[in-house]
């Protein structure tokens, strides 16, 4: 049986284990990818699916494990050797150059030169576009579009360039990372008609996609992940949302019960006064008609899939993006949020996601970082007063316990649990009555996570309000008292969060209702 | 729909990099003949294009360091020092003008590598390599001169090959010199395989490094070519002058500079037009000349010239969000 398998396997990995400083993102990975199939990977954010398609890629370099590609093993030790092995991936952030057109993207680095030109290296466009000319029927490409800046395709178009370019240069396995991103319903058909013609041909899809529903008749086999390791891999034809789901979630008890136990420990004297009411928000990036309410001591969850609007949502309440309609109430006082600023103003803070990039003023102190965002306060005459802002700093880095020599070290020097806490205060030091956590715990260790969910409990406790948005199941259930669920910039569901007595079963429920309420099958297309 | 079409085949008729300034030369042009009976006289223009001919060719190199994404601030000083080297071996060594005319070319090459190799090497930003080799090499011209212009090197060759004598139809040679790079430009960039490579360096190193783009080669490149082409210049340039000042071609790089970015080119990478650039060059000296036309005090023409860019960027913007549609912040 495992001998059959393996005569027909196109790409196969074995036990593929890769760590990161402070966590394992992949510790046991084992599954084939028979010739001409489509195979999915599926599995919750932070299941480790893009991990292992950067192992596939060249990208990372498993720590353990073999990836056999035609029943030989291979170190895929650059994206180039990967695609030399005939694995081409079609990432999520497509990987085109605008500004050429759409035949020189696909022979990028490849191109076909005419003989003779010596130095000066000439194009041959001719013959380039013979070798493609056949893939470009095939897929229903215009031709006419090859000569075109790609900056002008449609989302579609983009993708079957990447296909194309994939296979002009004997692709045996194509990598489909969440490719139904960003495309319409309609769009959506075409591309899975595009991937039957794949199999049809005898290439192989490895398809990762977080949209349970389009498994049912696509996919030949399914593989689910769960915390770095595979759940299993079972027929298409048996991977039903609701099986697959029961699959993805089902934590082991102990993580969630002492998250639970963690975080809920601190107490919820919950006050009954209204923190923040938003009503009929609608956005320039296509939010439509949103409500929420917020109580004091309360700690509202906000999910969904990637693309549901979360981040939307957000962005809109604080003013980073323009709001179109909608009213905003703070503290049961109406507040006008145009920027960003008169949120902080009014007492509502944010904690960006991507620390890295949106979070951390990198070469600042810790001190600087933390009073950056009430700067008025530290301020006498335009001059900032170092000596307040460093008894300040210091009374947070105490009660955070962030772990650095001193105030006055560059945030770029701690670990992404410090920074994190550093910006977490910074948001306390306004003094809010309200703080919005995008993501607080994104790529930050285990025991600094705990202290997180810590913080965020007793800031809450102490009479604030917090929503959490995290892609991280598990931490939204069980961190917050009441958890909306986002799909198609809508929201679906309200659910309550896991709670300390809850049992095993209680909580895996929990998850399933929130999967099936995200990923229900999609009659609009779905806007990133 | 008739003027929907014609909104729309307007608006991809601009969209080609270098249009737009065409068009306001043409307009220009059209205007300034009617006010002056000077401007659209044979006379006039070919004083103008020989004057251009020499913007032209740093422009160019400009624009090539700005497609692959960076920018080159010492185009100048490299100009200056390739004509003191040319002045140099001539007047003072006895060198034969055409044994020191290639000498102060490689040493625009050679400086242009150097750029290129600290960029690429030393990992240091464009801006800073670039501002700093600006002021080194000025200082290294100052030094050597101690500030004294160089003389007595000129002959009637020479100053054929610099523009100053004129050939028939008042044609001048570095014209010719211009016109035939800016052809070989033009056939690279559209038909060899260097020009794929530059476009993706300049818009995402990293995929371009993914498909198998020597980035570092191509970086290199576009400050070698940068270099040769500033070198060139400055041997005319030495040429045209007949002396070599320490501060000669002392802020001819923002000229460039803004030659290229009149032309279409971004300063964000991957994009940019040789000819646009060469049309940017001319609108520069366009706008000197309506000035002088016009009887404007000449202190207003740096004035004018910030205009027109500025002018150009934002139209350029306005066309990005109009085709884009409604941006998030």
């Amino acid at each position: 049986m495992l001998d059959h398998i393996r005569t027909e396997a196109v790409v196969q990995v074995d036990h593929l284990l890769k760590r990161f400083p402070g966590t394992i993102a992949v510790r046991d990975v084992s599954f084939a990818v028979r010739r001409g199939s489509i195979h999915a990977l599926v599995g919750e954010n932070g299941a480790g699916k893009s991990t292992v398609i950067k192992m596939l890629s060249g990208v990372y370099q498993p720590d353990a494990g073999q990836i056999t590609v035609n029943g030989q093993a291979l170190a895929l030790t650059s994206p180039h050797a990967a695609q030399a092995a005939g694995i081409s991936t079609v990432h999520q952030e497509r990987n085109l150059i605008s500004a050429l057109t759409a035949l020189e993207n696909m022979f990028l680095g490849r191109e076909v030169l005419k003989a003779g030109t010596g130095w000066f290296g000439m194009v041959d466009r001719r013959a380039m576009e013979a070798r493609v000319n056949a893939l470009c029927d095939d897929f229903e490409f215009d031709r006419r579009l090859l000569q075109r800046p790609v900056e002008g395709l449609d989302a579609l178009s983009k993708q079957v360039v990447e296909i194309i370019k994939a296979l002009a240069f004997d692709a045996e396995l194509i990598i489909l990372d969440e490719p139904t991103g960003g495309l319409s319903e309609a769009e959506r058909k075409v591309l899975f008609t595009q991937m039957r013609r794949l199999k049809g041909r005898g290439t192989s899809v490895l398809w990762v996609t977080h949209h349970l529903e389009e498994l049912a008749g696509m996919a030949d086999e399914v593989t689910v992940l769960r915390d770095g390791a595979v759940v299993a891999t079972v027929d298409g034809a048996e991977a039903t949302p609701q099986t697959v789901v029961r699959m993805m979630v089902g934590r082991d008890v102990d993580s969630i019960e002492s998250l639970v136990a963690q975080s809920k420990a601190a107490g919820s004297g919950h006050a009954d006064a209204e923190a923040l009411r938003i009503q009929g928000l609608a956005s320039v990036s296509n939010l439509h008609g949103l409500s929420l309410t917020l109580k004091q001591g309360e700690i509202l969850g906000l999910g969904g899939l990637q693309g549901a609007g979360c981040n939307r949502l957000l962005e809109a309440i604080i003013g980073a993006t323009r709001k179109t309609a909608g009213t905003t109430w703070l503290m049961g006082k109406q507040v006008t949020i145009r920027r960003t600023r008169d949120a902080f103003r009014a007492g509502l803070a944010y904690v960006p996601n991507e620390r890295k990039t949106r979070g951390i003023l990198p070469t600042f102190s810790i001190a600087q970082n933390i009073s950056v965002a009430s700067l008025e306060r530290f301020a006498a005459g335009g001059f900032v007063n170092r000596k307040r802002e460093a008894a300040t700093a210091e009374g947070y880095f105490k009660t955070l316990s962030i772990r650095a020599n001193s105030i006055h070290q560059q945030i770029l020097r701690l670990s992404g649990g410090n920074q994190q806490k550093a910006i977490i205060a910074r948001a306390l030091a306004a003094k809010s009555a309200v703080i919005i956590f995008n993501e607080p715990t994104e790529g930050v260790d285990v025991g600094a996570k705990i202290e997180i969910y810590r913080l965020i409990r007793a800031f809450v406790s102490e009479g604030g309000a917090a929503i959490v948005k995290s892609s991280d199941l598990m931490e939204l259930l069980g961190l917050s008292d009441r958890v909306l669920v986002m799909r198609q910039g809508k929201i679906v569901g309200e659910l309550q969060g896991i709670s300390a007595t809850d049992g095993r079963k209680a909580a895996t429920l929990l998850e399933e209702r929130f999967m099936s309420l995200a990923a229900a099958s999609a009659p609009h297309p779905s806007q990133g | 729909m008739i003027r929907n079409s014609l909104l729309s085949s307007a608006r991809t008729l601009f969209s080609r990099p270098g249009a737009g300034i065409a068009l306001f030369l043409i307009v220009v042009s059209l205007v300034m003949s009617m006010v002056s009976p000077v401007f659209l006289t044979w006379m006039n223009w070919s004083n103008m294009l020989n004057q251009a001919s020499l913007l032209i060719l740093l422009a160019m190199g400009m624009t090539i360091v700005l497609i692959g994404g960076g920018i080159d601030l010492s185009v100048g000083a490299i100009a200056a020092l390739s004509g003191g080297v040319v002045a140099f071996l001539i007047a003072t060594l006895g060198t034969p003008l055409w044994l020191a005319l290639i000498a102060g070319i490689l040493v625009g090459l050679a400086l242009g590598l150097l750029n290129g190799v600290i960029i690429t090497v030393m990992q240091i930003p464009d801006f800073v390599t670039t501002l700093a080799m600006m002021a080194l090499i000025r200082g290294v011209l100052f030094v050597w001169t101690q500030g004294v212009p160089m003389i007595n090197y000129s002959d009637k060759t020479y100053m054929l090959l610099g523009g100053l004598t004129r050939l028939p139809l008042r044609l001048t040679v570095p014209e010719f010199i211009t016109a035939a790079i800016l052809c070989i430009g033009l056939l690279i960039m559209t038909y060899a395989r260097v020009a794929s490579h530059l476009k993706a360096t300049g818009e995402n190193p990293d995929v371009a490094r993914l498909s198998g783009v020597n980035v570092a080669a191509i970086k290199i490149g576009t400050y070698a070519v940068s270099g040769l082409l500033a070198g060139i210049a400055g041997v005319l340039m030495a040429g045209k002058l007949g002396t070599v000042q320490p501060n000669m071609a002392s802020g001819v790089e923002v000229q460039a500079l803004a030659a290229a970015i009149i032309g279409g080119a971004a300063l964000t990478g991957g994009r940019g037009s040789l000819l646009g650039a060469a049309l940017g060059a001319i609108t520069l000296v366009v706008i000197q000349n309506v000035i002088n036309l016009l009887g404007v005090p000449p202190v207003f023409e740096t004035f004018v010239i910030g205009m027109v860019i500025l002018v150009v960027i934002i139209l350029e913007r306005l066309s990005a969000m109009a085709s884009a549609g409604p941006r998030l912040a």
